[in-house]
């Protein structure tokens, strides 16, 4: 129905193709959405959905892990296997929000690690009182510092840095091909129900704030400390999220989601308005993972200010 | 925060589960064959270039979450877009509130200098600066407006899909297209006479 003269057509035919998406665009979207459907899918409906949409993420994440490494099959099947393990114990504390997981390889010692720690859990004894199901990230009791009450809202409307014309060219052959889940995530992710939580972990889950007093180790700890920072930075309170990051960074310098939580930290510090410390982070985050998934937020956050 | 509508849900948890690996499959396949056009379209509809990730993200989400509305009412595209229209046009007016320069700033875009760095004649446009003048076009027209025109001339939908996807009456449609082509051809004059000017 269109009856433009000739010159209009001519024009919008010119620039038919030139607000398309590159496959870059659509890798990291896509990886993106995998982990904030994960959350979003825990929320209110219990242990069994949040782990099924992580398990989504987990092939989100693979997807384009595999798609930048050398290592296909067999990085994106120890990804999603770590990234399992982790989502067992985490949902087990009443956590559903996915971890994005953008190493391409897991230490030898990790899975071992998740399965040790896996079996001590279930092996637990069930606490005499079950404690009431911990509320959802956003509605939980601020218990923070005065401080806190002045951050603003984490997440920025503007970011100034415009990123056009390059995008096209840095387009890397990523394909992302409907990547299913593997099925056998779900039975394994309905094991820890939240009833099998110790005490102590409940403690630690309900005062967000309080990071590593909790004698727990392993990847437990380390998933519990990022976990619940970045629940604390996506719902504003991001004194909190840094001090849990801070932790995380003091008790496992070199844990298996030190990456998370380097460009985790570096967004804390936007959000709390640390602009030259958040450039500083991000910038030593993208040297030293440069082929992370994580990296697209973090370079508005290096270029910004430049 | 976002409007209640974003945040709904419609599917009762224990189907929301049941249904999961289906929709898991459905889902994946929507995103690979429909991601372009909607990264495509929530630019066009004036999205700032530096939220389209989340917004995109947005659109999906809300995609994920309504799939039962879907049901073959309509086609999987224009069901998409009435995503993509409502997402957007909530971005734009929560961006509107918070941060007026950005949406104003589109609305004063001049059309006269639509290509600032534009020297030869029409014809010897690039794609790089189409698509800057199509962008600086869209930026000056009014919200209901670019919709419109976006949908109709960049996107070919026809006139009663249109309707459907922006929640206008036909005739209203049919009126804000023939303004905005009417726009169109003059800020195309002006580039005309523009470069007749600077080439004697």
């Amino acid at each position: 129905m269109s009856d433009l003269d000739e010159a209009g057509r001519a024009l919008i035919a010119l620039a038919d193709d030139a607000h398309d998406p590159t496959d870059m665009d659509r890798a990291r979207v896509r990886a993106a959405l995998a982990r904030r459907l994960g959350a979003a899918a825990g929320l209110g409906l219990g242990a069994v959905a949040g782990v099924g949409a992580t398990a989504k993420a987990a092939a989100g994440a693979g997807t384009v892990a595999s798609a930048g490494g050398a290592t296909t099959a067999a990085a994106g099947s120890a990804l999603a296997m770590k990234l399992m393990g982790i989502v067992a114990i985490t949902t087990a504390v009443g956590v559903g929000a996915g971890i994005k997981i953008g190493r391409r390889s897991v230490e030898p010692g990790a899975a071992a690690k998740i399965s040790e720690v896996h079996t001590r859990r279930i092996a637990a004894p069930l606490p005499a009182p079950a404690p009431p199901p911990l509320p959802a990230p956003a509605l939980a009791p601020a218990r923070e510092q005065s401080t806190i009450e002045a951050v603003p809202p984490a997440r920025p409307i503007v970011q100034p840095a415009p990123r056009h014309e390059p995008r096209r060219n840095e387009a890397s052959p990523i394909k992302a091909p409907p990547h299913e889940a593997p099925s056998e995530a779900l039975p394994a992710a309905t094991t820890p129900p939240p009833a099998l939580e110790t005490p102590a972990a409940t403690t630690a889950a309900s005062d967000p704030c309080a990071p590593a007093q909790t004698s727990q180790s392993g990847v437990a700890g380390e998933a519990r400390l990022v976990t619940d920072g970045v629940r604390a930075r996506r719902s504003g309170r991001s004194a909190c999220a840094l001090s849990l990051l801070d932790a995380h960074a003091r008790v496992f310098p070199d844990g298996v989601l030190a990456e998370e939580r380097d460009a985790e930290r570096a967004l804390a510090l936007a959000a709390l308005g640390r602009t030259a410390e958040a450039r500083t982070a991000a910038t030593a985050f993208l040297r030293k993972y440069p082929a992370s998934l994580l990296g697209a937020r973090l370079r508005h956050l290096a270029d910004a200010s430049r | 925060m976002r409007p209640g509508w974003l945040r709904r849900t419609h599917t009762p948890a224990s189907a929301f589960v049941a249904g999961r690996a289906r929709r898991r499959t459905w889902f994946a396949k929507v995103y690979d064959a429909h991601f372009t056009f909607v990264w495509r379209s929530a630019r066009r509809l004036g999205t700032p270039e530096a939220n389209l990730d989340d917004v995109v993200q947005e659109i999906f989400m809300v995609a994920f979450r309504r799939q039962d509305e879907f049901e073959g009412r309509s086609s999987v595209k224009t069901w998409l877009y009435g995503i993509v229209f409502n997402v957007v046009r909530a971005h734009r007016r929560e961006l509107a509130q918070k941060h007026p320069e950005v949406i104003d700033g589109d609305r004063r875009a001049d059309s006269d200098r639509l290509i600032d760095g534009g020297e030869g004649p029409q014809e010897h446009l690039s794609k790089r600066e189409a698509a800057r003048f199509i962008d600086r076009f869209l930026d000056s027209l009014d919200e209901d407006r670019r919709a419109v025109f976006v949908l109709a001339e960049l996107e070919q939908l026809t006139a009663p899909e249109i309707a459907l996807v922006v929640g206008a009456r036909l005739n209203t449609v049919y009126s804000r297209l023939r303004l905005a082509r009417v726009e169109f051809t003059q800020a195309i004059e002006r580039q005309r006479a523009r470069d007749s000017r600077r080439t004697p």
